[in-house]
């Protein structure tokens, strides 16, 4: 009885039934003129902590990476802020390609930009530009030495601003998305502590680029939100696409980049190796000779860390060789045994996927 | 033709009479692209069914459309014609970035097309001989249903035609049917997000991944066997159709005796095995890999380099 009356009710006044969950897409906007009045990012370099995508968003610009490879491609992003977290709403791709090379790239798409800004207020696309978004296929999410300077630049007339980066080709290997989001700190800041990155592996003609630059920003963590109604339409989505999943291989589609990342390891550990025969037993040294000693300690440690890392980069690739193994060989049981007869493959799953948990 | 007769007369011509001959793919970006459009006017507008409108991209070739790709358009203050500009600068914009997509139709928000609809396709025919029509149905709750085969996307896809009737002609949809596709780096995306984006180690996520596709198998499995059993029984009536393509199904596993394929398999097998303890060689030098490296070494001896 109190249904009905409150359903009545409802449909007589129009109530809207919001769940919280989608209160972020709400543009709020005198919360929005009021934070960019007070501008707080001006006073923290270190303000912003956290960068939340929605999942429209996101979709949109891990198709347009992917549909890009092997060039790099960029788009903006619109959003809004919301305390200490750069909320992005929406996405979209500008015609450009290879940022690696034009600092400039931007301006090209200028027109394209404020066209489709002012076009977005005609179907209630209030948000503003928040930031940008580009892809590196295949060399890992971080800032270059371009991207810095690019940045740098839009912090400095279009903040609040965001840069973020997406690797098409991991994210198709690895199976989950290879994505971060970077702030850049002014220029003569210099970070109190640089906390240790988690690790991850750099192509050798990259490495430099990203050495040299990597103490003049940091990352943002990334959170992925969706609206009541999207977790419900992916629910039912699941329904229709878990044969893609048993269906797809990796191992295919990402052969080129496989045979790269192994390229590029052998190289790595060609350059340690070499690195490695240079160095002798340290001989017993006079008291002054010291600091020279410490110099040479510091350089060995590198050269063993050269190692350590070729090791992480062949372990991530086994591993990611083994994910695709293991599904070729679910697909083989499923499909292939005939009951009662012994399973023929050489290889059973158990086996498989000890050897992927002790490369860890 | 009266606007009366088009408003007593349904808009959509009855499935059993006449079919669509269309196949449609469906992607799951154009899906969650229209959720967003709707829930953010729903907020804006405060209303519980604002009026959504947006066009579709995609290609067509032939009777196979796929939808890829949708953006949202704008009506101009009547309410009922497009805003013609804005339709042309954004297309051309979504030409720039995706050369390969073309605009195949439109998409609303309605439990069904009405009059009002085919008004609204009547100004998108002179721009595309065939535009598409995909609906979003609204309801309270998409019902949780016990029995995953009913559990449907809320969408439905339709097909203009034109239908003489008393020799006057007249615009109006049949309903088409549609499959779900998607490209790898979309999957995994959607996957992503569904998850909530967050880590886990991506041995975990992928094999957790790929238990929920096992087990989505075994419970349409089970289904076909309830199904078999029931007629077996005398219970259930005997659908041919289905029956032929189940004995077809059964007929095709194992999927390769052949020894061309298992050769092929095995050796791509073998490969991966040694790329692996290579690396295992790598990490051996960790005493407590111990156990993880012998068990790999056994069957094939020792390691050698090639």
């Amino acid at each position: 009885m109190a249904s009905t009356a409150f359903k009545t009710f409802s449909l007589a006044n129009n109530v809207v039934e919001v769940s919280p969950q989608d209160d972020i897409y709400k543009f709020d906007v005198d919360a929005d003129k009021r934070i960019n009045r007070e501008q707080p990012w001006t006073k923290d370099p270190h303000y912003f902590k956290t960068c939340k995508i929605s999942a429209t968003a996101l979709i949109k610009m891990v198709i347009h990476a992917r549909s890009g490879v092997p060039y790099e491609i960029m788009g903006l992003m619109q959003g809004k802020v919301m305390g200490t977290s750069l909320v992005i709403i929406d996405s979209f791709a500008l015609p450009v390609q290879g940022t690696e090379t034009r600092v400039n790239a931007a301006n090209e798409a200028y027109e394209y930009m404020v066209q489709y800004i002012e076009g977005s207020k005609l179907v209630n696309r209030l948000e503003n530009a928040v930031g940008w978004y580009h892809s590196h296929p295949g060399y890992g999410c971080w800032l270059s030495g371009i991207d810095v300077t690019t940045q740098f630049t839009n912090q400095k007339f279009q903040d609040p601003f965001v840069a973020v980066v997406i690797d098409p080709n991991r994210t198709i290997s690895a199976g989950k998305v290879d994505i971060g989001a970077f702030r850049t700190y002014p220029e003569n800041y210099t970070p109190p502590d640089a906390a240790a990155s988690e690790y991850q592996s750099i192509p050798l003609s990259k490495i430099e680029d990203f050495g040299v630059h990597a103490n003049q920003y940091y990352p943002l963590e990334v959170q992925i939100f969706k609206s009541s109604l999207d977790n419900e339409l992916l629910g039912l989505l699941w329904n229709k696409y878990w044969i893609n999943t048993l269906s797809q291989s990796a191992l295919i589609s990402n052969r080129a980049y496989a045979v790269s990342q192994l390229n590029d390891l052998q190289q790595k550990l060609a350059k340690a190796q070499s690195s490695v025969s240079s160095t002798r037993a340290p001989i017993p040294l006079p008291k002054d000779d010291i600091k020279s000693k410490m110099l040479k300690e510091e350089k060995k440690k590198e050269e063993a860390n050269q190692l350590a890392k070729s090791v992480k980069d062949g372990a991530k690739i086994a591993t990611e060789a083994q994910h695709g193994l293991i599904a070729q060989v679910l697909k083989d049981i499923l499909f292939s045994s005939r009951p009662g007869a012994p399973t023929s493959s050489s290889v059973s799953v158990e086996e498989v996927v000890d050897t992927a948990m002790s490369i860890g | 033709m009266t606007s009366m007769d088009t408003d007593e007369l349904p808009v959509v011509l009855p499935s059993t009479t006449t079919t669509s001959g269309l196949t449609i793919a469906l992607h799951p970006l154009p899906i969650l692209n229209i959720s967003e459009h709707f829930t953010r006017l729903k907020l804006q507008k405060r209303q519980s069914l604002p009026f959504v409108l947006g066009a579709l991209l995609g290609t067509q070739t032939g009777r196979e459309v796929e939808i890829v790709n949708t953006f949202e358009l704008a009506v101009q203050d009547d309410q009922v014609t497009v805003d013609q500009e804005f339709f042309d600068a954004r297309r051309d914009q979504y030409k720039q970035v995706f050369p390969s997509l073309e605009f195949i139709g439109w998409y609303t928000v309605a439990a069904y097309p009405t009059a009002k609809h085919i008004a609204f396709h009547e100004q998108f025919a002179t721009l595309i001989p065939t535009p598409l029509l995909l609906l979003l149905k609204p309801s309270s709750s998409f019902a949780a249903s016990a029995d995953l085969v009913v559990q449907t996307l809320p969408f439905k896809a339709y097909e203009p035609t034109i239908e003489i009737r008393d020799r006057k002609a007249r615009s109006v949809f049949i309903e088409a049917g549609y499959t779900v596709e998607t490209g790898e780096a979309e999957r995994i995306a959607v996957d992503w997000t569904a998850r909530g984006g967050s880590g886990g180690t991506s041995l975990e996520s992928h094999l957790s991944s790929q238990r929920a596709a096992v087990k989505m198998l075994h419970d349409r499995i089970l289904l076909l066997v309830k199904y078999v059993t029931e007629i077996l029984a005398g219970e259930a009536k005997k659908d041919h159709a289905t029956l032929r393509s189940l004995s077809a199904l059964i007929a095709s596993l194992p999927a390769s005796e052949h020894k061309g394929f298992r050769e092929e398999f095995e050796k791509s097998t073998n490969i991966l095995n040694d790329l692996v303890d290579k690396h295992i060689v790598f990490t051996a030098q960790r005493e407590e890999r111990g156990p993880g490296a012998g068990r790999r070494r056994g069957p094939r001896g020792m390691m050698d380099f090639h």
